[in-house]
């Protein structure tokens, strides 16, 4: 029988940050390869997680600009490992972060950082997708 | 504006240069260079002459300081007084702001009145209207901007000021109408003075959801909030300067700078016939109108850019509305900002030469003021070291070069001149794409607008990813050596928690009867501007200014706005 | 990456209340896995008590909104609700942008109990692919008291709803050419509800009339005329109404043995897409890999023979071969 699995995405950024553009441009970057993007905004962190658990998502890819960044990662991976998918769901973070900001988040258990002006898109959907 | 005459020499210089060009042995020929184009899409020749203005007409160009003022406001200008400097800062609490402002004013940043701005940016939380104590507000508080919520907030921060001079201003968005109500509460209960003496910037920007990812009102209610917040200060504070003409959001966001003058000129317009309807004369309303415009390194397009705006504010309102107070029909570019959008966070210190040709740009256009934004601004809340140099920016175009001595020296310039008549035709022709659609109000509420924004920023980003569009150090000339790491600031969490103490401590220490009740009557006063519009045009102000009186935070006024007049996305 | 489990070992999470169990089942059954047989046998008998919603209306007419307060509205009041919404897959990508959640989630957010589960098309040609029938009874068995389906709304996938459904919404809003729309045989027959949303806009009262006309008309004798119901979802108007209607209509059609037939239709419905699935797997499966299919093509191009009459000497070919493989099994 054939399986029709496909690569499920959450992407997602905090409702008080107004920065979309890169946003945007990515989630159709990776509905072009494939994938089922799911596109939320959240009023509070825990939301993430209700959200990655119930669409059994692979991948979480949250863009920071203005404000949240630390408190909002280390948050999320805190709850994920209380309900124990930390290991089942790649994390990935993009957006305005500086490199100590950015051994931090990898220190805590994000799956890759991507800085501003660092890399394409391109490459955080090749990163998403492997 | 020329001769038969002088045109014709004109056309037989051209055609001798041809001339010469066809003698010459075809590999000394120079290939035509490729036609640039500028941001607004306007197709560029590699030189311009009498014969691209010959039929402009004289009195459209007219003299600095007459209408339509395209050469600027006053007929003379930097020689007697600088540009001010109108940057805005915040971050933290109320201490820490208070400190850059006085570090500031150690650096000799001044504005009007001789004294330090009180341009404030305030944090995510409250300008979502959002107190620090609130459970969406946990890690926010304080990170972008500065947290204000209560009215020992205002008192931390202006007590000991001369507000009377002050050039004040809380980017408030949504929340503007809670927080100046808290400024008007400080102002009568603390200080004991009389509001009419003050001059503030409320800073509206209800219509944000046309370019930014974030909740708002509901665009009719967007303007009616505006309608408030322009008739109250109309009331009670005559010198203040409620109306904001916003471009620069909207070139932040990826608005061409035509596309930014023609939203942001359309939404004056809607806000202004709201408050006719309220009975305010647009005498009186447009001249207590400011501009905000983006001004990007495209430094003839933003020159052109300014002065088109300028003529086309005054034409505008005189046709349309029959406005004849001079006041109203000066276009005043009190803050304009340098692009943020345009800065990298790879070699920032190269964010110092674009932000110098933005502020040149300005200059030239003959703007009042100016918000120069520092070279670490892609990646963090100013830092003093990077502030400094913004200062020492103005001071060193100000005092030290030519540049002020003469008050629009770009006029005459056929190129100048060109472009800015081409740039009042594009943003007209996008004014008018709006009403044969149906209306800035139906372009709004279809998404439309929001749609042109993405569009435009799509195109952009696609054009830096391609490399079509040069950052340099970014996606050309990139060195891939380890960077310095620049000092960059990020708030501490004890701010935060110092922050949330506070307002719990207030929130207990206050007669929370006389709160309830006060806030029940902005409830009322809230679902009637909903319901009885515009009759009943006028009444929320006042409640809010008494629930600030009697103790209500920013986050409780807001809350009751947002839950009785609809909040969310409604921007298509 | 993630984390093996048993088929039997996530049933029995599922039935003990996991939510991410009951995720990874929909995963499973959405794609079809080999386990989904031994799936179903384990979660079938647990289902059957949900009562399945449906609803559909064309794009900007504010489903998503109307679907989200329902939701809460019905959580608030202690019942238990489930969401599927579906988006359409590109038929040439097979991605998805899977955008109605975010338009719930305004209200919902994590203060609740309501499953939300966004799914693709994946494929279906503007219908409800099979799997959505699986995932509904997933989610029946997980112990919800009611499942609402949100479709893409887009001609096929409505016919589609009706089948799945217990009773069906149709949301209009004024301004979209909906009065047109309405009059189309289709709409009508659909709604058992008609919900006019965005009901403060211009135009909306003289479309709730246009409206009631045309249901009037197109109900035939003896059936039940759908009711209009107005509502401004934005700022919950409207949605107590919607609730109280929905009640109204599932009693009655409970009096009525409607709802009875309704589910036995759907199991026949259900039944006859996994039959089709299958027969259509070894079809792909036929004309790509077997010779004689190939040859009999080129028969027809070369040699000049029938199609119609090589079709029928092909369909011959191919249930023999569909024997064969099944009983190969």
């Amino acid at each position: 029988m054939e399986t029709k699995m496909k690569k499920r995405i959450l992407v997602t950024k905090s409702d008080q940050d107004a920065h979309e553009v890169s946003v945007r441009y990515l989630t159709q970057l990776l509905r072009d390869k494939g994938m089922e993007v799911i596109f939320t905004r959240y009023s509070i962190i825990d939301e993430v997680v209700k959200t990655a658990v119930e669409e059994d998502v692979d991948v979480i890819a949250m863009s920071f600009y203005s404000a949240g960044l630390v408190y909002d990662t280390t948050r999320l991976m805190e709850l994920m490992s209380e309900q124990g998918i930390k290991g089942d769901i790649k994390v990935v973070i993009g957006g305005t972060i500086s490199e100590p900001e950015k051994r931090e988040l990898l220190k805590i258990g994000v799956d890759e950082v991507f800085m501003p002006g660092v890399g394409t898109l391109q490459d955080v959907v090749e990163c998403v997708n492997a | 504006m020329f001769t038969d005459d002088t045109l014709k020499k004109k056309q037989l210089l051209d055609e001798q240069l041809m001339a010469a060009m066809k003698a010459m042995p075809a590999e000394a020929v120079p290939p035509p260079p490729p036609p640039a184009t500028n941001l607004s899409g306007i197709t560029l020749k590699p030189s311009y002459g009498p014969d691209d203005i010959k039929d402009l007409d004289f009195q459209d160009v007219g003299i600095p300081g007459n209408f339509p003022f395209t050469r600027g406001n006053y007929p003379f200008h930097y020689q007697v007084e600088p540009m001010l400097m109108n940057q805005g800062y915040g971050f933290a609490t109320t201490e820490e702001t208070r400190e850059r402002r006085e570090f500031l004013q150690s650096l000799g940043s001044v504005s009007q009145g001789g004294l330090v701005t009180a341009v404030m940016t305030l944090d995510l939380p409250t300008q979502r209207g959002l107190d620090p104590d609130h459970p969406a507000a946990k890690g926010k508080v304080g990170e972008c901007g500065c947290s204000f919520s209560t009215i020992d907030d205002f008192a931390e921060y202006f007590d000991g000021l001369d507000i009377t001079k002050l050039f004040t201003a809380l980017l408030a968005i949504d929340n503007a109408l809670p927080i100046n109500a808290l400024f008007a509460a400080y102002i009568l209960d603390r200080r004991k003075e009389n509001l009419a003496d003050m001059w503030n910037l409320p800073c509206n920007l209800f219509h944000h959801q046309q370019f930014w990812d974030a909740a708002g009102y509901p665009p009719k209610t967007a303007l009616k909030m505006s309608t408030e917040l322009i008739k109250w200060h109309a009331d009670n504070m005559p010198l203040a300067c409620p109306g904001a003409f916003d471009g620069y959001n909207l070139g932040e966001s990826g608005a061409t700078p035509a596309m930014e003058v023609a939203f942001a000129m359309a939404h004056t317009i809607a806000a202004v016939e709201e408050c006719q309807k309220v009975g305010l004369d647009p005498n009186d309303v447009v001249a207590k109108y400011l501009g905000h415009p983006h001004v990007s390194q495209n430094f003839f397009e933003e020159v052109a850019k300014l002065r088109a705006t300028r003529r086309l504010w005054a034409k505008i309102f005189a046709q349309r509305f029959g406005v004849t107070n001079p006041d109203a029909l000066r276009h005043k570019i009190i803050i304009a900002q340098t692009a943020g959008n345009e800065l990298t966070a790879q070699e920032i210190y190269n964010n110092i030469i674009r932000v110098t040709v933005m502020t040149m740009a300005g200059m030239m256009a003959d703007i009042e003021g100016m918000w120069v934004v520092s070279y670490d601004e892609a990646i963090s809340i100013p830092t003093e070291e990077a502030v400094k140099v913004c200062v020492r920016t103005y001071q060193i175009l100000q005092e030290e070069t030519d540049l002020p001595h003469v008050t629009d020296p770009l006029g005459g310039s056929y190129y100048v001149e060109w472009l800015t008549n081409q740039m009042e035709q594009e943003i007209l022709k996008i004014m008018d794409q709006m009403d044969q659609m149906g209306g800035y109000l139906k372009c709004w509420e279809s998404g439309w607008i929001r749609g042109q924004v993405q569009e435009a920023a799509a195109k952009r980003f696609d054009k830096i990813q391609s490399g079509e569009l040069v950052k340099v150090g970014v996606n050309k000339y990139r060195v891939e050596e380890a960077n310095p790491e620049p000092n960059i600031y990020r708030r501490p969490i004890e701010i935060e928690e110092k922050a949330i103490e506070r307002i719990k401590k207030y929130k207990a220490n206050r007669d929370q009867e006389k709160v309830k009740a006060a806030l029940e009557n902005v409830k009322i006063a809230a679902i009637k501007v909903d319901k009885e519009w515009p009759s009943s045009g006028g009444v929320l102000m006042p409640a809010l200014v008494e629930a600030a009186r009697a103790g209500a935070t920013a986050g409780e006024m807001s809350k009751v706005m947002q839950e009785n007049l609809g909040y969310g996305y409604f921007s298509g | 990456m993630k984390t093996k489990q048993s088929s039997a070992d996530l049933v029995r999470d599922m039935l003990n209340g996991s939510v991410r169990a009951t995720a990874r089942l929909i995963t499973l059954v959405e794609a079809n896995d080999s386990s989904v047989p031994e799936i179903m046998k384990q979660v079938y008998p647990h289902s059957g008590k949900a009562y399945v919603i449906g609803f559909t209306g064309a794009p900007g007419a504010g489903k998503s909104t109307v679907v989200g307060k329902l939701a809460r509205l019905l959580d608030q009041s202690g019942k238990k609700v489930a969401i599927i919404a579906i988006d359409p897959s590109s038929p040439f990508t097979g991605g998805a942008l899977l955008g109605d959640r975010i338009r719930m989630m305004e209200d919902l957010g994590t203060k609740q109990n309501v499953f939300i589960r966004s799914l693709g098309s994946r494929g279906e040609m503007g219908g409800l692919s099979e799997a959505t029938y699986r995932v509904a009874n997933v989610l029946d068995a997980f112990g919800k008291d009611y499942i609402f389906v949100e479709t893409v709304g887009a001609g096929q996938a409505e016919i589609e709803v009706t089948k799945l459904a217990d009773s069906v919404v149709v949301v209009l809003s004024p301004g979209m050419g909906d009065e047109i729309q309405a009059m189309k045989a289709g709409t009508m027959e659909i709604g058992d509800i008609v919900v006019l949303n965005k009901a403060d806009q211009a135009g909306a009262d003289m479309l709730a009339s246009s409206l009631k006309v045309a249901l009037h008309w197109a109900t035939k004798n003896g059936e039940r005329e759908p009711v209009l119901v107005k509502t401004i979802a934005v700022q919950q108007k409207g949605i107590e109404e919607l609730w109280k209607e929905l009640e109204v209509y599932r009693d009655y059609s409970i009096e009525n043995g409607q709802l009875k037939q309704r589910r036995e239709k759907r199991i026949r419905i259900e039944i006859c897409k996994i039959m089709e699935d299958k027969i259509m797997r070894y079809l792909d499966k036929f004309t790509s890999d077997s010779k004689e299919f190939d040859q009999g093509i080129k028969e027809v191009s070369i040699d000049n023979k029938n199609p119609s009459q090589q079709a029928e000497v092909l369909l011959e070919t191919f249930l023999s071969y569909l024997k064969q493989q099944e009983n190969l099994k």
